[in-house]
């Protein structure tokens, strides 16, 4: 059998076991082994690129990142960062609304992962939403929505990967992400003042400068998280793991020592769930090297490259990007985590159109986002439509604005780089 | 969407519903429960067993990394063998992890096909994937086990120990999330009258 055809059975065998709800890294192993069976390659190339793909130094920082986030988390900054944002948009129109929003870009900073905002947070602003008389499927679609830009600011899990796969320094990866996520924050604030216009949604609070000095001060040590850890890389202080460490370290001692909210039982707690949630996306990372090697070999993204030459017809680099996107998205409403997934794949596609890594790592991270809110994967919807006990079409159909104002978005991260690139570019030079 | 939001909060009343203080109690409470929490002993003892390897690691690598970089500026004196020794130690973080996850259902799979499967083959669905999980993690397991054998002996440049001790993480890993995939399995079948997996919390 050739490569070519050994790769396709390959990848059918691989959305074919998704479909059965085999798990995904149980998924990409069995098309892996086919693929090397069919291939004639070496069984023991498996492990062996495992192993290269787990020895990525930048890798390391993952765990790191995420026991950071959740030591923050056990020791309770959520009421902190949610009262500081009620202090300071609390009193505009919808105000509970864009308190969630800023809520989420806040904790983003800290926690680098959608789902824990919007399990955590969620749980209690949308029935406090609803108890405030908004609709249910707004309150579920907005929370999950506005969970969404958690990856994009940093520390962000997605960009790690990102890093883990393309080499791209993370420092400058986590700079790229910070423009692009305040202003899909603002632009999902514009949406709720636009929604709460219309239907005449009042202030949750007044605003007092009082009150957003008090919050302030109550949740100043929380941002000295993302600080650490961007400020760390940026400057080059540190290497990604020492940021991670670090910034355990700063974690640490805010719960344990500072506020004294985390016992000893507690912290046990928190490394054990960072431990279980970072050991399955390591070993995935770990298995996509050995899928994307394996695809490389049959030319797959020689394929691609010229697949994507054949759909653009005319010689411009924005509608490449525009053609993997789109290729990305549709991805990502099926693969979670899609970013090591896809990765190895079009990676080569990427250096074959010269494409800018750092521009192509935010839009990549937005694509995770919008795969989250798009069926039939749609995690985010799910989990929030649950909490609001709404049906899953109704908050669909309620996150329409948000879903097309984060494509109108992604196309103008697309057609304008410098959003992306200006903040690590100026901080190079 | 007809409904109005009610009226504006008062000016200066805080939080009148303790809207922040039961976000703190929700996601500390997410952060802090314990996932095992009436299960058997047995797997009880287990999974604390495997977290206790997990988390030594965590601890470990935390230590190496922040120590190595305090040491690196302080002193201006850095550890060779630091670097060598994470990476040695990933792959038991990796795989403790992942034997957690399939533990406790948590690993990353799609539902939303499975679910519109007509209830009566579910279950024979939910076996196949049973039987996939444990022929792809016991085939995992075996090469691991060759590439051990064929390289482990091979000694690391600074830490000066055989990589077996890093790469037959994999072996145990594999071997052992095959083994909780079968014993969930039986468990199921046992008890064939609800859906295979239906203890799974996560897509």
């Amino acid at each position: 059998m050739t490569s070519q055809l050994g790769a396709l059975v390959a990848l059918l065998l691989l959305c074919g076991l998704l479909v059965l709800r085999v798990p995904m890294l149980i998924a990409i192993a069995g098309a892996v082994f086919l693929n090397f069976y069919l291939s004639g390659a070496w069984a023991l190339t498996l492990p062996q690129t495992m192993m290269s793909g787990l020895g990525r130094f930048v890798l390391i920082a993952l765990p790191l990142f995420v026991l950071a986030g959740g030591l923050m988390n056990a020791g309770g900054i959520s009421a902190r960062l949610f009262e500081f944002a009620r202090a300071i948009v609390g009193a505009l129109r919808g105000g509970l609304a864009h308190v969630n929003v800023v809520t989420s870009m806040f904790f983003g900073g800290m926690i680098g992962s959608s789902t824990a905002d919007l399990a955590g947070t969620g749980s209690i602003v949308i029935p406090s939403m609803k108890a405030n008389k908004y609709p249910a499927d707004f309150a579920a679609a907005l929370t999950a929505s506005s969970a969404g830009i958690g990856p994009m600011i940093p520390p962000s899990s997605p960009m790690i990967l990102y890093s883990a796969v393309t080499g791209v320094s993370l420092g400058a990866l986590f700079l790229a992400g910070v423009i692009p996520g305040l202003l899909l924050g603002l632009s999902q604030m514009l949406i709720v003042a636009w929604l709460a216009r219309r239907r005449g949604w009042l202030p949750y609070s007044a605003f007092s400068l009082g009150e957003v000095w008090r919050s302030g001060k109550r949740a100043i040590l929380s941002f000295g998280l993302p600080v650490i850890i961007v400020g760390g890389l940026v400057i080059g202080v540190f290497t990604p793991s020492e940021a991670g460490a670090f910034a355990v370290a700063y974690a640490l001692l805010l719960s344990m020592l500072v506020h004294r909210t985390l016992s000893l039982k507690g912290l046990y707690r928190v490394l054990v769930n960072a431990v279980q949630l970072s050991g399955e996306l390591l070993i995935i990372v770990g298995l996509s090297f050995a899928l994307g090697a394996g695809l490389t070999n049959a030319h797959v993204p020689d394929f691609l490259v010229r697949m994507i030459d054949y759909v653009v017809v005319v010689d411009s680099e924005y509608l490449r990007i525009l053609a993997l996107m789109v290729l990305a998205i549709l991805a990502g409403m099926i693969l979670d985590p899609l970013i090591p997934v896809l990765l190895p794949i079009i990676m080569p596609t990427l250096l074959a159109f010269d494409i800018d890594l750092v521009h192509f790592g935010v839009l990549m991270v937005i694509a995770v986002v919008i795969g989250q809110v798009t069926p039939p994967m749609a995690i985010a919807l799910i989990i929030a439509g649950r909490i609001a006990n709404v049906d899953q079409i109704r908050v669909l159909r309620a996150n329409m604005p948000f879903f097309w104002g984060i494509i109108a978005f992604l196309l103008v991260a697309i057609a304008v780089p410098g959003l992306a690139t200006w903040l690590p570019d100026m901080m190079r030079d | 969407m007809s409904e109005q939001p009610g009226p504006a909060r008062p000016p200066h009343k805080t939080d009148t519903d303790n809207i922040a203080e039961r976000i703190e109690e929700a996601t500390r409470s997410m952060e802090l429960r314990d996932p095992d929490e009436g299960l058997p002993l047995a797997d009880r003892l287990v999974n604390r067993l495997v977290e206790i390897v997990g988390v030594s690691v965590l601890v470990a690598i935390v230590a190496v990394i922040f120590t190595n970089a305090v040491s690196r500026y302080a002193l201006n004196y850095s550890f060779s063998w630091a670097e060598e020794m994470v990476q040695m130690a990933m792959p038991w973080l990796a795989m403790t992890g992942v034997f957690l996850s399939v533990r406790r259902g948590t690993m990353i799979r799609i539902d939303y096909f499975f679910d519109k499967i007509p209830y009566r083959f579910q279950g024979a669905v939910a076996r196949f994937g049973y039987a996939v999980n444990v022929v792809v993690l016991g085939a995992m397991a075996w090469v691991s086990l060759d590439f051990v054998r064929l390289f482990g002996g091979d000694v690391a440049l600074y830490v000066q120990i055989p990589t077996g001790w890093s790469t037959s993480a994999l072996v145990f890993g594999a071997a052992g999330a095959a083994m909780a995939y079968l014993a969930e399995f039986y468990r199921e079948w046992r008890d064939r009258g609800r859906v295979a997996g239906d203890g799974d919390n996560r897509r």
